[in-house]
Parts: structure tokens; sequence; C-alpha cells
């Protein structure tokens, strides 16, 4: 297998693990599993078939899937129920396999193995520019929770580190005041002073095409009046059309308002996952409390006035 | 300078948890790397290029995706000529916008008779769920939707289309839209959609206000209003006055890659005139008809009266005398007519009905069991495909109808049939626009369309990418009649079978060398005089040839 090849291998291969399919024997780079039910229905697309069978209390046989991941491996090894298939980047099942370990994975509580464990709110955040083109970042935050201190690009740090999904025997985790909406809250501003200091040339661009496209517009639709005579001569498809037309006003409205839906730049901020997670010491390098050069503390903001989840920058 | 949105979905969605974020590390890892797949690093690159499981672009058909993202924004006009794959471009377009989340809600409005062929290739090129309309809850269950325009721009699902919003509209053989006044043109102008491509080789048929009607669906204003349109690009209906200023205003929403460019291998074409002597029956009939058509045409003209009827029967009389049986009968019912007149026609159909041998229909017959390989054959009439599928059938060849009237999945059952089980398609022209017919390389001309663009299509049924061996295409002649000029014509004075496919319209203008062909045909005395004028129309299509790299086609 190439590096494509195995790391889609890789990929399904934990996948089916951690979600409790039953490995089938076959050869080594192919997998053949049956799927428990609820991930047979996160896995294909058939929910009048799901209805039918627990409408009428049926009792079929697992799915059986058969995974190919190069084209040339074998489908001699293949069960009779289950059809051989090839996964490749962008293929139906990988997009829904996809889908299902975010639906699945979207929260976490996890530990870390040491004698004392602190507290951390783990966020994954997608951050997004979007104009009649798109730019996103995939932003991962840890906040302590005992002294709200903000960890960025935690992630990359935590895929590194073993972290159990049951707590460890003999460990004290030290307890901390929990309040999802201040912490979220935090985030989201955290987050919010990240963008502002990006590059937002593209914000600039778009907005200078968005004025440009709109003058235009106002320039044409201006110039109309007076223009007539000139139509194409009638034919047999247009006969009661006139009534259906839009009228100059109407068409200006809507194609002013195509150009702002298409042009105007935005911001979107939108967090995926959030995981509890106790650890011997903060994401990243430095030792807990020493501060990491890119850790952020900020003051929690006023519960009665969150931010607005919608507004205008600059 | 940005408008700042905060989605708080996953907020709600802990609080329904009871503030309790219960699951997984493994998984969470999982779905953090699941999430590194849907991310746009950089706003220029196709990330669609790196999860096309059934597809391998050309290299146009990436440059077009990513200059109608990334440069025109959008909104353009996908102009490519015949055989491109314009579909692919727009394929690439569409599933580069659903991976960045720029479009969800997308509709495809085209030919009722391509609806399944989108719809498949989509599924299958592009892995994007997309699903043919059926029925009036379609609009609202599904994202990406595939649409005949014709249904669409029907009640009750006007309304319904209308009532929302639409990331991206595709429109293919957008030149049904050339026409501002069309209930086509103006549900296009009446959806609000965000993304716009128009789709189609033939941007301009008859009139540069088709152009300009096309671009004013993607961009108001683009070409000023009308009359500022008029007085800085036109000269006259089909020449533009400054080519280069018009190019460069429509270079902002247009892409138009060619043949000639390079970049994809066509396999070769050959092309063969096949010479056919009717019997003396057949050519008794043909002279009658000819001189009969001659003699009205020349009255009709003086009376200021419609010569429409004696065009079509000029033309079906060459194709066969079963198709031309139809419109002599119709043409008996005319209360205008006198009684001698009357006479005439009868005697013509009577003599029309009792034609003992069809000598082209055998040579066909005998050609598609020497060719021994799938074979379309194309005809302009119904009664000939009729009459054609007939007697193959008498002769145990299995062949298939194929004609623009047939719903949209006995069009797809056709094809289907002629690609598993039938050895022949007999197709008219209105069902040989945009079908896929890769699959077979040989193709008979019965009869040949006095408009040039028509023969363009049909060719690019099989000419194109995706063909992977050598076209054969054989056009019929039958010796002493208006066909055999016209394939000399075609064939051997304007080598238009041989010109690049896309370049015709630009040195004929499809529409006025129809006219002229006609008035050729019609005016002339005799055959010497017939042959000097197409004579001299073939030397003004060789000048136009030759100047085409000046001509607004060539320059857009």
């Amino acid at each position: 297998m190439n590096q494509d090849e195995h790391s889609l291998f890789d990929y399904c291969e934990r996948y089916f693990r951690h979600v409790g399919a039953t490995r089938k024997p076959g050869p080594p780079d192919v997998l053949c599993v049956e799927l428990p039910r609820d991930v047979d229905k996160e896995l294909t697309d058939r929910p009048f078939y799901w209805m039918w069978v627990e409408a009428m209390n049926e009792h079929p046989a697992n799915t059986v899937l058969y995974l190919k991941f190069k084209p040339e491996s074998e489908d001699a090894g293949a069960p009779p129920q289950a059809k051989p298939e090839l996964v490749v980047p962008g293929c139906y099942r990988m997009l829904r396999l996809y889908a299902s370990a975010k639906a699945r994975g979207a929260f976490a509580t996890a530990y870390e193995t040491a004698p004392v464990l602190f507290p951390y709110a783990v966020f994954v955040v997608k951050v997004s520019f979007v104009s009649d083109r798109r730019k996103d970042f995939l932003e991962s935050y840890a906040i302590d929770l005992q002294t709200l201190q903000v960890y960025g690009d935690a992630m990359t740090g935590l895929m590194n580190r073993t972290l159990l999904d049951e707590r460890p025997q003999h460990v004290r985790l030290m307890a901390a005041p929990i309040d999802m909406d201040q912490v979220f809250a935090l985030l989201l501003g955290c987050v919010r002073l990240d963008v502002e200091a990006r590059d937002h040339r593209w914000a600039i661009e778009a907005r200078q095409r968005l004025e440009l496209e709109l003058g235009r517009l106002d320039a044409y639709y201006t110039s109309l009046p007076g223009e007539q005579g000139d139509s194409p001569a009638p034919v047999s498809d247009i006969a009661d059309v006139a009534h259906l037309a839009l009228s100059s006003a109407a068409e200006r409205e809507l194609r002013k308002a195509e150009i702002v839906w298409r042009t105007e730049p935005k911001v979107e901020v939108r967090p995926l996952q959030m995981a509890l997670a106790y650890l011997a010491t903060p994401p990243g390098s430095g030792p807990r409390g020493g501060g990491t050069s890119d850790s952020v503390s900020i003051p929690a903001p006023n519960h009665s006035q969150p931010p607005s989840p919608e507004n205008s920058m600059g | 300078m940005y408008t700042y949105h905060e989605h708080t979905e996953l907020r709600t969605l802990l609080a329904e948890r009871g503030d309790m974020p219960a699951g997984k590390w493994s998984m969470f890892t999982l779905a953090f790397e699941a999430h590194g797949q849907s991310v746009s690093e950089s706003f220029d690159e196709l990330t669609c290029l790196g999860v096309l499981p059934g597809l391998v672009p050309f290299d146009h058909q990436i440059k077009t995706a990513r200059r109608v993202i990334n440069e025109l924004h959008g909104r353009a006009l996908l102009a490519d000529e015949v055989g491109l794959g314009k579909t692919i471009e727009a394929g690439l377009i569409l599933k580069e916008y659903l991976l960045r989340g720029l479009v969800k809600k997308a509709l495809i409005l085209v030919p009722a008779s391509l609806v399944l062929q989108w719809t498949r290739e989509l599924n299958e090129k592009f892995a994007v769920s997309a699903f043919a309309q059926r029925n009036e809850w379609s609009w609202t269950t599904y994202d990406v939707l595939v649409a005949s325009i014709d249904t669409t721009k029907r009640e009750p699902h006007r309304s319904q289309v209308l009532n929302q919003d639409w990331d991206l509209l595709i429109v293919d053989e957008a030149h049904k839209l050339k026409n501002s006044k069309t209930r086509n043109w103006q549900i296009v102008n009446q959806l609000r959609k965000k993304y716009l491509l128009l789709v189609t080789a033939t941007p301009v048929q008859n009139d540069m206000r088709e152009l300009y009607n096309l671009i004013n669906l993607l961009r108001p204003g683009q070409l000023g209003n009308q009359a500022m349109f008029r007085s800085a690009h036109v000269n006259s209906k089909r020449v533009p006055k400054n080519p280069r200023a018009l190019r460069s205003a429509i270079d902002e929403v247009m892409v138009r890659n060619r043949r000639r460019d390079g970049g994809v291998d066509f396999t070769e074409r050959f092309v063969e005139a096949l010479q056919v002597q009717l019997s003396p029956d057949e050519q008794g009939l043909y002279d009658a008809v000819t001189e009969f058509i001659r003699d009205e045409y020349v009255r009709r003209t003086e009376l200021h009266r419609s010569v429409l009827s004696l065009i079509t029967l000029q033309r079906e009389i060459c194709s066969s005398s079963y198709a031309a049986m139809c419109t002599l009968e119709t043409m008996q019912k005319d209360k205008r007519l006198t009684p001698a007149e009357l006479a005439r026609l009868r005697d013509l159909y009577h003599r029309a009905e009792s034609v003992p041998n069809y000598t082209k229909v055998n040579r066909v017959i005998e050609l598609v069991k020497e060719i021994g390989d799938k074979v379309i054959i194309f005809t302009e009439y119904r009664a000939t495909q009729d009459f054609l599928l007939y007697m193959l059938q008498q002769s145990n060849i299995r062949a298939v109808i194929y004609r623009g009237g047939y719903k949209r999945g006995k069009k797809d059952w056709m094809k289907d049939l002629f690609e598993h089980r039938a050895q022949v398609l007999i197709a008219t022209e209105a069902g040989g626009e945009g079908i896929n017919l890769q699959f077979c390389n040989q193709v008979i001309n019965f009869d040949l369309p006095w408009n040039p663009m028509r023969i363009e299509q049909r060719i690019g049924r099989v000419h194109r990418l995706g063909q992977t061996r050598p076209v054969h295409i054989r056009n019929f002649s039958t010796v002493g009649t208006i066909e055999e000029h016209m394939v000399t014509l075609l064939q051997d004075k304007i080598r238009m079978f041989e010109l690049i496919i896309g370049e015709l319209d630009v040195i004929l203008g499809p529409k006025a060398f129809e006219d002229d062909l006609m008035r050729t045909f019609m005016e002339s005395r005799d055959e010497a005089e017939v042959k000097a004028r197409l004579s001299a129309l073939s030397k003004r299509v060789q000048a136009r040839k030759s100047s085409a790299g000046t001509g607004m086609e060539h320059n857009a």
C-alpha cells in the first residue's frame, strides 16, 4: 500500500475498532468487518429499510463490509454476503465514516496517568474566512479550569500523549467549579482575539469587490429608463410571459441581495468538539503554571453580557 | 471590514447532555482527524482534486474550474467547444463548492433528455449525492437536484423553485436562454442564486443579442444596457464592432476552450461520401416533386406567402419518399389550392406511395451489415426514422429509436438498449442533443441537415472525450439531387467534416447559411446555375474561414 492507502486503512481500522465492529478474517490489506446495527445505520443511508426492520420487528443478520484500499487487492476472500468495495479518498464510504466519527467524537472525557491531574476544557474550533471563496483554520484550545488560562494549538501536544477513557485508579483529580457558559464565552473571546490578529487582506479585497459590483449594478439599472424597443421578435413560448417577468426594481433588489450574499466578507467561528481532559501538565511543553509561548490569559467575560453571536467588526 | 458570526450549536448540544462532555478520547481524536480532512487550507487550491474517486480531469478542465472559482467568482459562461467536457468542468466547480461548504443547495437545469445522465455522472464521477427531480416534493427534499428546465418553469414547480434560495444554479444547453422574453430566461432570471454557471457550446447562434442576454443573467451591466451594447459592440447582427473590446468585456464572465488549443488528443476522424443512384421510379418522383416545388416557390414568393412547407418538402424528398408523403398529405388540406394544384399534389402523393423499392434504405442495410459494429444513423425526419426501423427489423438487425419527444426515462432506456442490446440507434436531431455515445464510433448521416451546427452536434455525440477509437462518418449522397450538391459543398468544398468542431459557427453563421442554400436551390434555373451559386457560396465561406481569426467568436 502507498502512503495514502495506508493512512486510509489505518483510519478505518481504528474507527471500526473503536465503534465495536468485529473484524473478520481476510487478507492483511483488506478490512472485513461486521457492523453493529447503530454503526450500520450511520455508514449506509437507508432509513426506510431500518424503519421497516424496526416496524416489523425483524432481526436481519449484521451487515459485513469488505473494504479494499488498493484496486488489485483480492476479492476472493470476500464472504458471500459482502460486496468488495474499493475505499479511496472522497468515496461515499469514507464520507459516511468521517460524518459518523464527527458525530460520535463531538465530546469526550479523558485522563492522563499521573498521581495528580488538573482539569482542562479542550476545544476544537473551525474558523472560516468566507466571501465568494473560503479558507478554514482548524484551531484547538485548552482552558485550564482552575486558572482560566488558555493554551493555543492544544491538540498538537495532546495527540502525542496517552489519554485514557477511564479514570485510572489511585489518581487525585483536582476539582474546579465548571461553568460551561463561562468556559464557552472565554473560548469565543479568545478565538476572536486570534482572528483579529490574522491577516485580513482577503476581507479588504472582498469588500472592495462588493462595492465595485454594487456600483456597476447601480450604474446599469440607473441607465435603464428610456431603454425601449429592441426586444426580440415574439416566439411561441412567450405569449403570456410578460406577467411573469420581474419588474426592473425587483430585479435590481434581487441581484443586489445575491451580490451581498456571495461577496460580503464573513468570519465564521464554529466550535466543533469539546473534551474535559484531566492532565498532569498543560498541553504543550511548558510546566503547568509556567506559561507557554502560545498561552493566553484573559479576564472571564461578564455573564450577564455574553458576546453577541453576530455583529460587525471594523 | 467583515461580519463576525459565532455558531454555538456545540454549546446547545452540550446543554442537552446536562453539560457532561461524555465520550471516548479515541473517538474524539478520530473526529479531529475527520474535521481536518474537510478544511480548506487555502483560498485558491482545488481541494476536490484529491477526492474524486472515479475521475482524472484534463488540464483545461482543472484550469477552467480554478478560473471560475478564483477569478470569475462563481458566475460564468462555460462555452467550451463540443466534446471538451463542459459537464466535467461544471461538476468540478460544484464539487469544490460543496467541499468548501459554500454550496449546500444546488439546482442543475437541463433538457429533459439529460436529467438522468447528469444525475448519474454527478453520483458516479464526483460522488455528489444528486437526485433527479420527480415530483413536487423533490424541490425541498434534496440538496442537489437535477431537473428538466421545461418542468421547472411550469406550475406548481415554478413557485416551489422560486420560493427557495439556491447556492448554485447550473443551466446546461444554456443557448436555450438566448431570448430574454422566454419563460426559460425569465425563470433563470428570477431564481435567487449565489453562483450561476451557464453551459453551452454555442453562446451565439444567430444574433449577438443572444450573447448579451446570457451575460446579463450572469452579471447585469457587464456589457452596459442594450443601447450601450449595440453602440459599443454591434456592427451587424453577427459582426462585432471591435472584437478586441468585446473579448475583453466577456472575458470576465466566459471561459471557452477550443480543440485546437491542444492538450487533449482526439481520435482520428474519417469521412466518406456514399453515392447512391436512385431507381428510375424514385428519380422520376424526385424530379416531379422538385419541379412542383420550384413552380410553387416562384408563385408563393410573388404572392408573399409562406414557403416553409416547400422547404420542408424539398428536404424530405431528399431523405425518403416516405418522409415526403406526410407533407404532401398535409399540403392537400390547404383550402386555397386550385383544383389543378390539388390534382398535382394527389398525383405526387400516389407516386410516392407506389415507389416499389428504396435504394437508399437498402444501401444502409447493406452498410450496417458490412460494419458489423454499433452504428448511429441520423435522420432529420421521424417518418424516415420509423421507416428505417421497420426496414432494419425486416432484415433482422436490432435497432432502437431515439427522438426528442420521448420522456427522459424512455430516452435513457433507449440509450441503454443501444449500448447493451441493439446494433443500431436511429436518432433525430432533437434526440441527439447532449447525449454521450462514445461507445460507438460509426455514424451514418442518412440525410444532412442544412444547418451546419446540427451536423456538428451529431458528430459531437461520438467524437468527444472518452472516444477511444477512430470515428467513421458516412454521408449519403443521392446522385442527381440537391443532396448531392449539399454533400459536395459541405464535405469537399467547405471541408466541414475536417474542420475543428466549434469553428463552424464562426465561419458560417448557421441561419444565414441555411437561407443562402434555400435561395440557391429554389431560384436557380438549371444545374449550372446551382453549381455556380454554390461555388460562390463556398468561396465566401473560404474567405470567412481565413479571416475567422479576427471574428468575434474567435476572439471570444
